[in-house]
């Protein structure tokens, strides 16, 4: 029948259809566009570990398990430091605005559990030193990726909307795998028995900031009122440099006796 | 030589860095990526079978500039001097989606002319209606960052070929609008209209009645940002002022005058003064008996007088000599000219139109009941956009003149009531001062009061904080005159004379987007990252042996 203007029922029915194909048309193109960028954060995200993991030859070494049961670890440790933060630092009630430098500090120190659980994994793996690192540093930075990354992305990412952060969030999961074969590979060296007398005090400079990279990147942010591109950028030259020193004293240490 | 070589590198490395750390800075988009607000849409009403304003409210469309040239489909983002009629109809021609007008905080800054043509344009687009939906929103950094963010993309329509493909795969930022809403827009069916009503009794047997008259509500382009100051805050100021000043004369009964004062607060008065039609057909039709139905001396409409150094006097019909009315602008052009002398005093006489639908003062319902009466404005023209418009705040008030306008009429009622000129007084004789004086805190307190909620019809029998002031004002009234009566009026179901529609208010989402070509343009940009991971990572042993072997070489 005829579409009738001034007939209230006639304006409510097509303003009802235009209403559902207009969201269909728009959903249509949500569908295809966003998830292109969830495509893009993801791979972008996920691909250097899968690089790493087929070039460091541990796909030879059967390797796989074993990074699972360094993942398990992974959620076992910070299950143990939710329950601690939980019960011994209760919420703080300060000021707004006021960075509560010392409570962070705190908290950070918390941190060091990240380094006990890698050298419980890494003292169950029996093999060269290499071998060790990089079986537990891949295992615990794809537990962080799956569990502190994955979902935001899938949630995020596929939205309307557009925004930056979640491909900064992907450049800080490589910036993250980096980081934590480094703090692997000095936590072993800090176990070794034989290691020189020289070497200690670097050993566990490297250590401490490693434990405390966060803590120093919040530091900062605030302070000097980083952009977040200002803020990734300063991360990947702080975890470039511990890596770089940590390889020459890995590689000094490995081959010099 | 070689200091400035130095001094050379050393300043083109230091501007680098300070431009490297200004774009990394810059690059923090002020912007949030989604951000919702609450959009006032343009109202919807019928009046006597006549439909006005918008009828749509859904709005899923890109943000546009006014000045740009693909409009069709589109949200078009205007600023106040970018809504004119021309470039309304132009949208509306182009078919957009929608009109999103920016409102700024502060209104006193708008210069002259462009508030003039946004108001010509407000009164012109609401004459007919249309599709196509109108939200007016105030300013704010979110809504003023997007309004810069288009302009620019429309500006750069006009550059070269490879400076706008290269602007809209990389920089581009585009921002979606999206107003969704599950149920359809309702007629609102129960619309009251209230009118409150105060008596000062005179002395004598039967003495005639002076009705002094306002309507309190406004009209605008959207309701909830119609304050409607100056018309018509600044008539029910001067009417409250009135009834306080007389209520202290009259108080004491050596001083009362031989008039009753019927002062009467009128709803539905944008609409044709329904209110004032269903009040009069209330107390000369179904009451026994009123006040209004014999010997009504005149009735004196207030009708916006918050401005301007004119004062017109709306008559239906040439008042004869010797009537009451009469007298009292005889009373009224002798106080303006000599105490006011600037002010322009003019008489408008405008016959009755029982063919017309449209009322266009107060009085003409009292001429069609026979009772004589005259509109006293600032305003000459009954269709002028200043009787209605969301520009119409404290800004467009200038209290001396609301004071002068209020001492106008407050003397000039006390010389006629009185009989002052014929007694011999001087001209110049003040009736109020000292404690009775009319003061300026007093009238913009008042003005501040009738200007903070807005009184839009569709709001004044709903909203609580309209709900308060029409309580408010009955309080006043009833704490200095006698008889106070609130009259509430339903409008007939079957078929009212005017229909509201809902959805005055909605909720809007603006999303910060990309353009297609982005995403793919940003997969290229990680396809070749992710190939330079891959490469590194592929030749690292290459490092790793050069590494042991410098080691070895060193220890050897």
């Amino acid at each position: 029948r005829t579409f009738n203007s001034d007939a209230q029922e006639d304006y409510w029915t097509c303003a009802c259809h235009c209403k559902i194909a207009i969201l269909l048309d728009l959903r249509r193109k949500i569908s295809t566009m966003t998830l292109f960028h969830f495509g893009n954060c993801f791979s972008l995200a996920y691909f250097p570990y899968f690089i790493t993991y087929k070039c460091s030859g541990l796909s030879e070494y059967n390797a796989f398990w074993r990074c699972v049961q360094a993942g398990a670890t992974y959620l076992f440790v910070q299950l143990c430091k939710m329950m601690f933060l939980a019960t011994f630092f209760p919420t703080w009630e300060g000021g707004a605005g006021v960075y509560d430098f010392v409570g962070e500090f705190m908290k950070a120190t918390v941190d060091m559990a990240d380094l006990l659980g890698l050298h419980l994994v890494m003292s169950k793996n029996a093999g060269k030193g290499e071998y060790k690192i990089m079986v537990a540093a891949m295992g615990w930075a794809t537990a962080e990726l799956i569990m502190s990354r994955c979902i935001p992305l899938w949630v995020g990412a596929r939205g309307i909307e557009f925004d930056w952060k979640y491909i900064q969030m992907s450049f800080d999961s490589n910036i993250s795998l980096v980081h934590y074969i480094a703090m692997a590979a000095v936590v072993w060296m800090f176990t070794r028995y034989d290691l020189p007398k020289s070497f200690r005090l670097p050993v566990t400079v490297l250590l401490g900031l490693c434990v405390y990279k966060g803590f120093l990147m919040e530091l900062f942010v605030h302070v000097f009122l980083l952009g977040s591109w200002t803020a990734l950028l300063v991360k990947a030259l702080l975890t470039g440099a511990i890596s770089l020193c940590s390889l020459f004293l890995f590689v000094t240490l490995v081959h010099s006796n | 030589m070689w200091g400035i070589n130095m001094t050379l590198r050393t300043s083109k490395v230091a501007a680098l860095l300070l431009l490297s750390v200004h774009l990394l800075h810059a690059s923090a988009l002020p912007a949030a990526s989604s951000y919702g607000f609450n959009a006032y849409r343009m109202q919807q009403y019928n009046l006597h079978q006549d439909k006005h304003g918008c009828r749509g409210a859904i709005v899923v469309a890109e943000a546009r500039s006014a000045a740009d040239t693909i409009l069709t489909r589109r949200c078009v983002i205007m600023k106040l001097p970018d809504f004119t009629t021309e470039r309304y109809l132009e949208a509306k021609n182009l078919n957009a989606a929608a009109v999103l007008i920016l409102l700024p905080q502060n209104l006193s800054s708008v210069p002259e002319d462009i508030v003039q043509g946004f108001m010509v344009a407000e009164s012109q687009v609401l004459q007919k209606e249309t599709l196509m939906p109108v939200y007016v929103v105030p300013e704010d950094d979110q809504l003023l960052y997007m309004y810069e963010e288009v302009s620019q993309a429309a500006a750069t329509k006009s550059a070269s070929v490879l400076v706008r493909v290269l602007r809209s795969i990389i920089t581009a930022t585009a921002f979606q609008i999206l107003v969704s809403n599950s149920s359809p827009i309702k007629p609102i069916t129960d619309t009251t209209i209230i009118t409150l009503e105060g008596v000062l009794p005179g002395a004598g047997e039967d003495p005639p009645t002076i009705v002094i008259t306002a309507h309190y509500d406004t009209f605008g382009l959207a309701p909830g940002l119609a304050y409607g100051a100056d018309s018509n805050g600044s008539g029910v100021t001067i009417l409250l002022e009135l009834v306080r000043l007389f209520h202290h004369l009259y108080s004491d009964p050596r001083n009362q005058a031989p008039y009753h004062l019927l002062f009467s607060l009128t709803g539905g008065g944008k609409y044709n003064f329904l209110g004032t039609k269903r009040w009069l057909e209330e107390n000369m039709d179904h009451a026994e008996s009123s006040l209004l139905h014999d010997n009504v001396a005149f009735v004196i409409c207030l009708d916006s007088l918050g401005t301007g150094d004119e004062l017109f006097l709306h008559v239906s019909r040439p008042p004869k000599p010797g009537t009451p009315q009469y007298s009292f602008i005889q009373q009224l052009e002798q106080i303006i000219s000599a105490r006011f002398p600037w002010v322009r005093f003019g008489t408008v006489h405008k016959k009755i139109n029982l063919q017309e639908t449209n009322v266009a003062w107060e009085h003409e319902r009292y001429g069609m009941k026979h009772i004589p009466g005259f509109t006293l404005s600032h305003i000459e023209n009954p269709k002028s956009e200043l009787r209605g418009s969301i520009l119409d705040t404290m800004a467009q008030v200038d209290i001396r003149k609301l004071k002068r306008n209020a001492v106008i009429v407050a003397e000039s009622l006390a010389r006629f009531m009185y009989n002052l000129s014929d007694k011999g007084s001087a001209k110049d004789m003040q009736v109020f001062k000292g404690s009775l004086d009319i003061q300026d805190s007093h009238l913009s307190s008042l003005m501040s009061m009738m200007t903070s909620v807005p009184r839009a019809v569709q709001l004044l029998d709903r909203e609580p904080g309209q709900l308060l002031l029409i309580s408010t004002l009955e309080q006043e009234f009833k704490h200095y005159l006698k008889q106070v009566h609130r009259h509430t009026f339903h409008l007939d179901r079957r078929d009212p004379e005017i229909t509201f529609f809902d959805q005055m208010s909605q909720p809007m989402m603006m999303y910060r987007v990309k353009p297609a070509a982005f995403d793919l343009f940003l997969g290229g940009c990680i396809a070749g990252y992710l190939g330079i991971v891959y490469y590194a990572i592929q030749n690292f042993g290459i490092i790793y042996t050069k590494l042991k072997a410098t080691m070895k070489a060193k220890h050897q």
